[in-house]
């Protein structure tokens, strides 16, 4: 395993290294998937391209009317020790402080934890869910593509190869939102989701819905803006264990996350009614 | 490609010229010698290669050493001196928190960083914490006692 190790100062330098190496190149934020990759040769790049130095990726942006910017090399230490988020976002830095160790939380990034496409991903129902766009840069451009079709599928993105994910932006969201995350693992502490789901109640535009998360390639988002004013959550869950498409593997049979599936809805709504 | 990497551990500085896929716990381990560290699943599973890198608790095996380039590195060999062990090392000790010592290393690590953090930890905190820190042999529950009763004494920050 043998590579150059790069580390842009600016979104441009890296634009540059992605345009002239392409498939070529890897991109290095926290490296808690990467790392991985490349020591069981999963990942054989020539060129590693690390974001830490660039200025404006670090950026956690709270701006005035209410939007959000998460550059691609911020952790996910960082959004859930953010208290202005916390109150804000409950279910994204709830599912955000669900994800592997302290220690892993303290490098591994958002941006990161997005684009890995793991359906497990614990932050990506709350990002479905709150409208998260991920905004794709080259060296000639840039373009904001929704989070449900940035993932097309397990462990792919829509990202090119002369392409990066600079970060996320969530828009701003009516007024009195709220959400939560719910997770089912095997052990406290250190798991992956066997199923996964965050809730999001938006009383100015009527809002509610639930994502779901481990049990289908992409994230699955439920609809239920039509029981705002009278929340059922046996009807929610069914409809929730009607929207996926689990598979069995060595964590869960599909059987066990569909029933898991409609115990975590139960929860959420178990939340949401305070 | 090899870089050269200048690092401070344990107040020592190091320079060290290093292939790009060297992970940080490699370079500790086999180029500069500081063998406390433990490499266990070396996938970010099991904790046995927390160390502090500039302040923040990682796993030295998902860091590549060029990227700790200036930075500062705390490991087990901060802990305590040759003749006398730390609080938390003690506390260990006294509490039987240990059998094999494989997961010591970072478990300390773990709960030093803790208890810089948060001086005054629940046992909550002290679970999350230790959480990374994975021990086939004494089951957790003495180790999280022993970072209890350090906590409960206020003498955290007794390492070097």
């Amino acid at each position: 395993m043998s590579f150059v190790y790069e580390r842009p100062r600016t979104a441009e330098d890296l634009g540059k290294l992605l345009a002239s190496h392409g498939q070529r190149a890897c991109v290095l934020a926290g490296g808690t998937d990467l790392l991985v990759a490349l020591r069981a040769g999963h990942a054989r790049p020539e060129v590693v391209a690390d974001v830490k130095a660039i200025e404006e990726l670090r950026e956690l942006r709270h701006e005035a009317d209410g939007r959000l910017f998460i550059g691609a090399a911020v952790t996910i230490n960082r959004i859930v020790d953010d208290a202005r988020l916390r109150a804000m976002h409950g279910g994204l830095t709830g599912g955000a402080g669900a994800i592997a160790t302290f220690a892993i939380r303290n490098r591994a990034t958002v941006v990161g934890n997005v684009s890995n496409a793991s359906p497990c991903a614990d932050t990506v129902p709350a990002l479905a869910l709150l409208g998260a766009e991920v905004e794709l840069r080259s060296a000639t451009g840039s373009r904001r593509i929704g989070l449900r079709d940035y993932i097309v599928g397990v462990k792919q993105t829509a990202r090119r190869a002369d392409e990066f994910a600079a970060g996320i932006h969530v828009p701003a969201q009516g007024k009195g939102t709220r959400t939560w995350f719910c997770k089912r693992q095997r052990v406290r502490g250190h798991d992956l989701a066997l199923a996964n789901a965050a809730l999001i109640h938006d009383p100015e535009h009527k809002k509610l819905r639930v994502a779901v998360g481990s049990c289908s390639p992409r994230p699955v988002v439920v609809e239920l803006d039509d029981m705002f004013d009278k929340p059922d959550a046996e009807e929610a869950a069914k409809r929730a264990m009607a929207s996926i498409a689990p598979i069995s593997d060595v964590r869960a049979s599909a059987e066990y996350r569909t029933d898991m599936t409609g115990m975590l809805v139960r929860r959420l709504f178990d939340a949401l009614r305070g | 490609m090899e870089y050269d990497v200048r690092i401070t551990v344990n107040g020592e500085r190091y320079q060290a010229r290093v292939p790009a896929s060297l992970t940080l716990l490699r370079m500790l381990r086999e180029v500069l010698h500081l063998t406390g560290t433990k490499e266990g699943c070396s996938i970010g599973e099991c904790g046995a290669c927390s160390v502090i890198l500039d302040g923040k608790l990682v796993n030295a095996c998902m860091v590549l050493a060029v990227e700790c380039d200036g930075s500062v590195v705390r490991t087990v060999e901060g802990e305590g001196a040759m003749d006398k062990l730390s609080d938390l090392q003690q506390a260990f000790v006294d509490n039987h928190a240990l059998q094999c010592g494989f997961c010591t290393p970072g478990m300390l690590m773990a709960a030093r960083e803790l208890l810089e953090r948060k001086p005054d930890p629940t046992d909550d905190d002290i679970i999350e914490a230790m959480a990374g820190q994975i021990c086939r042999c004494t089951g957790y529950e003495t180790a999280i006692e022993a970072v209890r009763r350090v906590a409960r004494k206020g003498q955290a920050g007794g390492g070097k």
